[in-house]
């Protein structure tokens, strides 16, 4: 796509603009981004523009929506190679393969923007049997009913697996889809409060003051 | 054989099909975090695990090569530019006929990459994942159910597969129609580049097309969209061909006629200007109008005519002119050779 300014370059920022709750987008090259006073983020598009050979990554790094990310995830770094969240979403590169657990919490969104979808397809590694992998037991009975959902016990929410972890906020995400269809706000609103203390946790990581049976540290890379 | 030395199925419009794929070891930091000795200690792992894996791979050190020899690597296609600028140790595994090159060291550990010619990337992806396949197998490789293969830059993870196609587009390129293929092919999540990669200008009517898309899509469903896109693509070039130059037009045999006259007689002659008379010559070999010729011919010169090569042919360092003179003796003498192959008519 063709930048809407100076319909020349390849449009590489994408500027949203909520006015009077009115949503409209911007396709703009670097260049002509960083001409625009949009004010805040003027010195952004500038620095943008430099490395325009970056596109598609800086320009969503740097978007509004991407900054609020930033600091959404603030705080999170990697324990194996000491990579912090808005350096990854800065640089776009990440600096081990434990980054990836590191951010997972925050992953998804950025990787459904960037690519097909958010989970693997291809073929497995080779040697890998479903079968070694433990096949968490406790996977179903750590589901939470909907009480327990909302009444969270961190030191609990932190011994699960991520992939319970994960079963455990789309639970609640069901559940906070479920009182919304049947209006009951107040509900819907504490599966929301849930939801975002279930991601607080993911987020600060098993060294966060946590129960005492948080999972292992993961071991440093040499 | 080289890709560049054949010319493969579809090989009148499509010069080549590329895969690479890339891997990463557990516990080591990506590319650009790797501390010298953290780099040594992962190549000789690699190395070690593809010397013992019985298939016979030429182990390139890259420092060993004059600059003019690691040029040569990166215009045959066997590295890219940016192993060369790496500032940890990097390396070279290079397959017998050169149809596989693994990198070592660049942005991901390993990058394997399987060239032939013409339109052929299933054959590539398997002889690829072959490779892949034995490395898993002998190295810790940092992968997961959810993410896939595991890489430094988050528009790799899933199968870290980029597969790409190069392909003659003379009348698209006549007709102006570049942009508007890359604007609609960049949309269903395909990258147009030129000749020269990432952000090169289009030279010799030559275009890349390949996929961004690496999560969310398995390999052969990844493969057979970008095969369907270049059938498209193909399609849209004949239909402009037919708009651009009839095969029994005057004027397009006179262009053909012109750049074979050029490239025959010229004493000085640029890349850029190489670049295109061999485009025109290329387009005469696909309409039936350049006997003698083949586009497998023109793969080859149009290596051999890029600055590493010239220089590492004529075992020394040539400045700019020095180059535009020995790249037309290049192609003089190939179309001398050329002529003597054809019986005079
Ligand atoms: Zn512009
Ligand atoms: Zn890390």
């Amino acid at each position: 796509m063709n930048c809407e300014r100076c319909q020349r370059n390849e449009a590489s920022v994408f500027i949203t603009q909520i006015e009077n709750g009115k949503r409209s987008e911007m396709h703009l090259c670097a260049e002509c981004a960083s001409k625009l006073t949009i004010a805040p983020f003027k010195a952004i598009w500038q620095q943008l523009a430099a490395n325009a050979p970056l596109g598609l990554w800086k320009s969503l790094a740097t978007s509004p929506q991407m900054q609020g990310e930033a600091a959404g995830g603030a705080g999170l770094a990697c324990p194996a190679c000491g990579l912090d969240y808005a350096e990854f979403l800065r640089s776009g590169k990440f600096g081990c393969s434990e980054c990836y657990a590191a951010f997972q919490s925050r992953l998804d969104p950025i990787l459904g923007r960037i690519q097909r979808g958010t989970r693997y397809v291809g073929r497995p590694l080779e040697g890998w049997e479903a079968s070694i992998l433990p096949t968490p037991p406790a996977a179903p009975a750590a589901l939470p009913d909907t009480a327990e959902t909302l009444d969270l016990d961190p030191a609990r929410f932190h011994s699960l697996a991520p992939e319970q972890q994960d079963a455990w906020i789309r639970a609640l995400r069901s559940a906070q889809k479920d009182a919304v269809a049947v209006e009951d706000y107040e509900r819907a609103a504490r599966c929301r409060d849930a939801i975002q203390r279930c991601l607080a946790l993911q987020a600060d990581g098993p060294d966060a003051p946590a129960g005492p049976d948080a999972p292992d540290g993961k071991e440093a890379a040499p | 054989m080289s890709w560049y030395l054949e010319a493969g199925p579809e090989g009148d419009l499509i010069v080549s099909s590329r895969i690479r794929l890339a891997r990463n070891l557990k516990d080591y930091p990506f590319g650009a975090r790797l501390t010298p000795e953290q780099g040594t200690e992962l190549l000789e792992r690699i190395r070690g695990a593809c010397r013992t894996s019985g298939d016979d791979y030429l182990d390139i050190h890259l420092e060993d090569l004059s600059p003019q020899e690691q040029l040569s690597l990166v215009e045959r296609r066997l590295i890219s530019p940016e192993l060369l600028e790496q500032p940890n140790p990097v390396g070279l595994l290079l397959g017998r006929d050169e149809s596989i090159a693994i990198m070592l060291g660049e942005e991901d550990h390993i990058r394997i990459q399987s060239m032939r010619a013409g339109l052929d990337l299933v054959p590539a992806w398997e002889a690829a994942d072959t490779v892949a396949r034995t490395i898993e197998s002998r190295l810790p490789i940092a992968w997961n159910e959810r993410y896939g293969f595991l890489t430094a830059c988050p528009t790799n993870v899933g199968t870290g597969l980029r597969a790409s196609v190069m392909m003659h587009l003379p009348a698209l390129t006549r007709l102006g129609q570049i942009e508007a293929l890359t604007r609609n092919l960049s949309k269903l999540g395909f990258t147009v580049r030129g000749y020269h990669g990432e952000h090169s200008r289009t030279q010799g009517c030559l275009v890349q097309i390949s996929n961004q898309l690496t999560l969310g899509i398995s390999e052969r469903d990844l493969l057979s969209d970008l095969g369907q896109i270049v059938e498209q693509t193909l399609q849209l070039e004949r239909r402009a061909r037919e708009q651009a130059f009839g095969s029994d037009d005057i004027r397009t045999a006179d262009r053909v006629q012109r750049a074979i006259g050029i490239l025959g007689h010229a004493r000085l002659i640029t890349s850029e200007e190489a670049l295109d008379l061999l485009s025109d010559l290329r387009l005469g070999v696909e309409l039936g109008l350049a006997p003698g010729f083949s586009a497998a011919q023109i793969n080859s010169l149009m290596i051999q005519i890029e600055p590493g090569t010239l220089q590492k042919s004529a075992g020394r360092p040539l400045d700019a002119p020095e180059r535009d003179c020995h790249r037309a003796d290049v192609l003089r003498e190939a179309i001398a050779a050329a002529d003597r192959a054809t019986p005079a008519s």
